[in-house]
């Protein structure tokens, strides 16, 4: 175990750096933990899957998805080890390192433009894609512990988070409206994924023997604008992301893989009136959709058998959205609601997929949060496609140390 | 008919453009800029002067204004901190980041005062480089004309004597109205007082008015039953005479405790715009002023 040495070297660094100074970057580490009620037990829990969209986290897949929140009782979620500085006159980095019992990940290492002409900005490195309203969004500044189940369906638990490239415009004119575009590798799991498969032996089927993404293997496209009207803040946006697709399940229960190419596309509305000073009413939504055309590829005879594979050409369309509403009643307390929503799934799977949220939070001072999230589950089933509710309370807790951080709209 | 607009409109906005754009974060900054800048400038805010200043929402619109700004000059000191990076990264605008030429920091200027001496946040939500509230004192108002007449004429050097005229002009002024609010203040000089929030500290040297307590137990910490209490102690055993409040923190701790100590509860405004009777750099402080004298 090397990771305990690194970030042992890190939080070092972390505690010495007490100034801004040419030495040290930004330094600011956000803990996330959790009390969690769940009516249904763990193992029970991490075999469900979102119908014609997800797959359970079977532990014996070998599969490690470290989500959040996943075991009753207390979950040490997450530590977030963030670093940023100016590298030199032209770029800024960015790192945040994720920290997990399991080891470290980086999370994100960007580097952005900090002086290109004509109000263009440009990234480089791994980054969230600006893609919909919350996908860039870290999770300690989300409205609520968990993800809207459209953004599990389509992205997984670490929403659209990509190696690439991004540029971005912010128009002349009197209203905010920024333009920009992405090139990302499309590694994504649950969307696109790059490597080939072979989902026959070679030799008798060589012909369909997948060859991997070619790269850049997505592209996206958004558009957000913004007007205010006195206190009220209205922001939209409308995101666009097209790629290769190469998913391969063959290795699990019931062996299948798909290639092909995944459109998606989104509209996002945030409407804010600031009331008073750390009064307002937020109200915010996102609908999304998911296309994915190409090849569907079964092996026939038996799951051991790789002889025959039948292939067919499918299309699945795919949507979901979810709408919040947050009330700010001081700086210390916010409460809110959020409804999530599958509404249209593929042939044969339910497009009635719903999950409740309800929240209340407790802002002891700006660098700690205390939030009591309800959570009514009706979106998931179990292997043999029976829909199990569930019903989930989680006590969060959401400290951060080190510099100020501060965050857009 | 068509063609004829279009010259108007061509026309106006080559005037427009002829000016110098600049972004102030809060209203005495603008009222300042407008002091200096006169004609030569055209000056949006962002921050609403009634509200909290280190909570500022941070809405796209002011990325819109920071992109097109020439100059966006801020109070610095950290008190804008928790709102405007995102915004300056966001109007990928390279002249007004932080060190350019087109970014003004007044608290560079004028001297800090309650540097903490141990930076922890276990003591609040502190500013490592001191209070931050510096325009309350009307002396450093004075300093900030200067900073500001100096970056605009770096920004603008057509502009320079029309700069140093309207500078002297108005220091002119502001000298007669701070011997007058010193004059004025002066019965008052030793009195204890006891404020919500570390606000009015600059104000409050300056003429001599001694702090003995806030509301709140720490910066940005709301205030607890306990603490009240010990607030109401020592105000009874100082004989605090007025206790001031803001309009942006709730009132209620406040008016209970001038209650208890038989104090007077006096609500301020902090900033230009605050009030309707705060709409320029001498009525803000004529208010205040004049609120102790009541």
């Amino acid at each position: 175990m090397r990771y305990p040495f690194i970030v042992s070297i890190l939080l070092a660094s972390a505690l010495i750096a007490q100034d801004n100074n040419l030495k040290m970057p930004e330094i600011s580490l956000i803990g996330d933990l959790s009390w969690v009620g769940r009516s249904i037990d763990d193992e029970r829990y991490s075999d469900l899957s979102i119908p014609g969209l997800t797959h359970a986290h079977h532990a014996d897949d070998g599969h490690h998805h470290a989500t959040i929140n996943a075991k009753r009782g207390l979950n040490l979620n997450y530590a977030e080890l963030m670093l940023s500085s100016a590298v030199d006159p032209y770029v800024e980095l960015q790192a945040v390192l994720h920290l997990s019992e399991e080891g470290v990940e980086i999370e994100e290492l960007v580097a952005t433009t900090t002086s290109l002409p004509w109000n263009l900005q440009a990234r480089a490195g791994k980054f969230y894609s600006r893609f919909g309203r919350l996908n860039a969004k870290h999770h300690h500044v989300w409205n609520f512990s968990n993800q809207p189940l459209v953004y599990e369906a389509f992205f997984g638990p670490h929403n659209l988070l990509e190696k690439g490239v991004g540029v971005e415009w912010v128009s002349p004119l009197p209203f905010y409206l920024a333009i920009g575009g992405e090139l990302l590798r499309g590694e994504n799991e649950n969307s696109f994924g790059e490597a080939g498969f072979q989902p026959a032996s070679a030799g008798e089927n060589f012909h369909q023997k997948v060859e991997p993404s070619s790269q850049p293997g997505v592209t996206t496209l958004y558009l957000k604008g913004s007007e205010e009207f006195g206190d009220l803040t209205l922001l939209a946006g409308a995101s666009w992301a097209r790629g290769s697709a190469r998913l391969n399940h063959l290795r699990e229960a019931k062996p299948h893989a798909f290639a092909g190419t995944t459109t998606l596309m989104g509209v996002d509305l945030t409407l804010r009136y600031d009331f008073a000073p750390h009064r307002y009413l937020q109200f915010q939504s996102e609908w999304m959709t998911r296309t994915m055309e190409g090849m569907k590829y079964v092996p026939t005879e038996n799951n051991n058998s790789w002889d025959m594979t039948k292939t067919s050409a499918i299309t699945k369309d795919q949507a979901g959205w979810y709408g919040e509403v947050i009330w700010g009643l001081s700086k210390e307390w916010r409460v809110g609601a959020r409804l999530d929503g599958i509404t249209k799934n593929v042939a044969r799977k339910p497009d009635d997929l719903y999950q409740y949220n309800l929240m209340a939070e407790y802002n002891p001072s700006e660098f700690s949060r205390f939030r009591l999230q309800f959570t009514r589950d009706e979106a998931r089933v179990d292997d043999a496609e029976n829909r199990v509710s569930s019903n989930t309370l989680i006590l969060q807790w959401n400290l951060s140390i080190g510099a100020h951080g501060a965050h857009p709209f | 008919m068509r063609f004829r607009l279009g010259l108007l409109f061509l026309l106006l906005s080559s005037s427009l453009w002829a000016q110098i754009k600049v972004v102030a974060t809060y209203g005495y900054i603008e009222a300042l800029v407008r002091e200096i800048g006169g004609e030569r400038v055209v000056v949006t805010r962002l921050a609403n002067p009634r509200w909290d200043p280190h909570f500022v929402t941070p809405k796209p619109s002011y990325i819109v204004k920071l992109r097109n700004a020439d100059l966006l000059v801020v109070n610095g000191g950290e008190l804008e901190v928790g709102w405007l990076p995102p915004l300056i990264r966001q109007s990928n605008n390279p002249s007004i980041h932080p060190g350019s030429r087109g970014y003004l920091e007044l608290a560079r200027g004028v001297t800090m005062i309650d540097k903490p001496l141990v930076l922890s946040r276990a003591h609040g939500d502190v500013h490592p480089d001191g209070n931050p509230h510096i325009h309350l004192d009307p002396l450093n108002i004075a300093t900030m004309a200067g900073m500001m007449a100096a970056k605009l004429t770096e920004i603008d050097p057509a502009g320079s004597e029309a700069y140093q005229k309207r500078l002297q002009q108005f220091l002119a002024r502001w000298e007669q109205k701070c011997a007058q609010w010193q004059a004025r203040m002066k019965p008052f000089w030793g009195a204890a007082i006891i404020e919500h929030h570390a606000l009015f500290d600059y104000f409050l040297r300056r003429y001599g008015l001694l702090k003995v307590a806030t509301i709140e137990p720490l910066p940005g910490i709301s205030p607890n039953a306990k603490h009240i209490a010990s607030v109401i102690a020592e105000g009874s055993k100082r004989q605090v005479k007025w206790v001031l409040l803001d309009l942006y923190h709730s009132q209620a701790e406040g008016k209970i405790v001038a209650g208890r100590i038989g104090a007077k509860a006096i609500l301020l405004g902090h900033d230009v715009g605050s009030t309707p009777e705060q709409m320029s750099l001498e009525t803000l402080f004529e208010s205040i002023v004049r609120s102790f004298e009541q």
